[in-house]
């Protein structure tokens, strides 16, 4: 089929990373007409955001190769040390998430991923699954690290109209992304989001969410159940998460080092979470066992409603 | 320099699991099937512990080639 936008992106890939060339010839072979049809729709509406904020396409692709080579240099510098280059969320804070320049880069590079990483496809494939599924049960949405704003703008696609919907984000220079594409794409309904930049933490919300949204947060910070414990308190009765993280990833702003899969079911459960879907997605074509013995990175999603809320609905 | 040719050739073959005879200074990510990011992270793992250097953060992503490889070990070793 045609994807002439898509294309522009893939083009420029292309020419520039024969590695990620490579790899995204695999990719793309595989791939369905579904695919290709929401790849083009993205690519369609992410150009025209990109071209009214004055961002070239070079500057994007570099961006995404940019974050494709820092992971690769923080994967080589794991594979010597076994641990990952950043240990403290405050170092993190330093060198990204205050770092405008370097924030804006990351956000960009992350965008383009959700269509030419096979596993973060897929992650976003399951959160859309799961936004269309409990569509008419979600009255409220809540958004923890909504960064490149993806998420956030398809949520506002699939759920309720007239739905409540927040967004809390640690980094101003990551939500003032967020806020500019949810402008762009939805003016009307960007009024009503209620943004707040701060800790999740520290931030004191009497109310209850039907669905959460906190994709690739945890990992970046040094006390993940503190985070997982509060997104439980704030499930409705009969509300769902949608959680995602991954198992040894050394990336520039990753602190907590997730060594299993296990690991992380086990986190959940002793936060109240049970885990209704998961998906685990090694980002290597390797059998498991390589996969684990050579500490390839696995990304990790999961739908998760609250273990009291159950009990209380039973 | 011959030696360092040869050593650089003898890695990449491990590494890439191909004849070391197919190995020379056209190598390159475009003509070697099995060059993948995965296998180009075990090459640069290999390469600094053969020749005990360390390739610079910035280089990681370049050293696509034969011949770019083998001016960054030898301008590693004469530093």
């Amino acid at each position: 089929m045609k994807t002439e936008n898509f294309s522009k992106f893939i083009d420029l890939v292309y020419a520039k990373a024969p590695l990620q060339k490579k790899k995204l010839e695999k990719y793309l072979t595989g791939q369905d007409q579904m695919f290709f049809l929401e790849a083009e729709d993205f690519a369609k509406q992410y150009i025209k955001y990109l071209n009214d904020h004055d961002i070239s396409l070079e500057y994007a692709v570099t961006a995404y190769l940019k974050m494709c080579n820092d992971f690769m240099k923080c994967q080589i510098s794991f594979m010597k040390t076994g641990s990952y280059p950043v240990q403290l969320s405050g170092e993190a804070f330093d060198k990204v998430y205050n770092n405008q320049v370097e924030m804006k880069s990351y956000m960009i590079g992350l965008a383009l991923s959700q269509f030419l990483w096979p596993t973060h496809y897929a992650m976003y494939s399951c959160l859309m699954s799961a936004l269309g599924k409990y569509s008419d049960q979600i009255k409220s949405y809540l958004e923890i690290g909504p960064g490149h704003g993806l998420f956030l703008s398809k949520a506002i696609d699939l759920i309720h109209p007239s739905a409540e919907c927040m967004a809390v984000d640690i980094s101003p220079t990551s939500m003032e992304i967020t806020k500019s594409i949810i402008q762009y794409l939805y003016p009307i309904k960007n009024a009503q989001i209620n943004y707040h930049i701060g800790d999740m933490l520290e931030l004191d919300i009497n109310k209850k969410y039907d669905f959460i949204t906190m994709g690739e947060v945890i990992e970046h910070v040094n006390f993940p159940d503190k985070l997982l414990n509060k997104l439980e308190q704030l499930l409705s009765v009969n509300g769902h998460g949608f959680i995602s993280t991954c198992v040894d990833c050394p990336a520039i702003d990753h602190v907590y080092h997730f060594k299993s899969v296990e690991e992380i079911r086990e986190l959940l459960n002793r936060c109240n979470l049970e885990i209704i879907e998961e998906k685990i997605l090694p980002v290597e074509d390797l059998p498991m066992d390589e996969i684990i013995k050579k500490k390839i990175t696995i990304n990790y999603c999961a739908i998760v409603n609250s273990k009291k809320n159950i009990k209380k609905s039973n | 320099m011959k030696n360092v040719k040869d050593q650089i050739a003898k890695i990449m073959a491990v590494v890439f699991e191909v004849n070391v005879d197919s190995i020379d200074e056209n190598t390159s990510a475009d003509n070697i099937e099995t060059w993948d990011s995965l296998r180009h992270m075990n090459l640069i793992l290999a390469l600094e512990e053969d020749f005990n250097v360390t390739i610079p953060d910035e280089e990681v992503g370049n050293l696509m080639n034969f011949k770019l490889i083998e001016l960054i070990i030898t301008d590693l070793q004469n530093q």
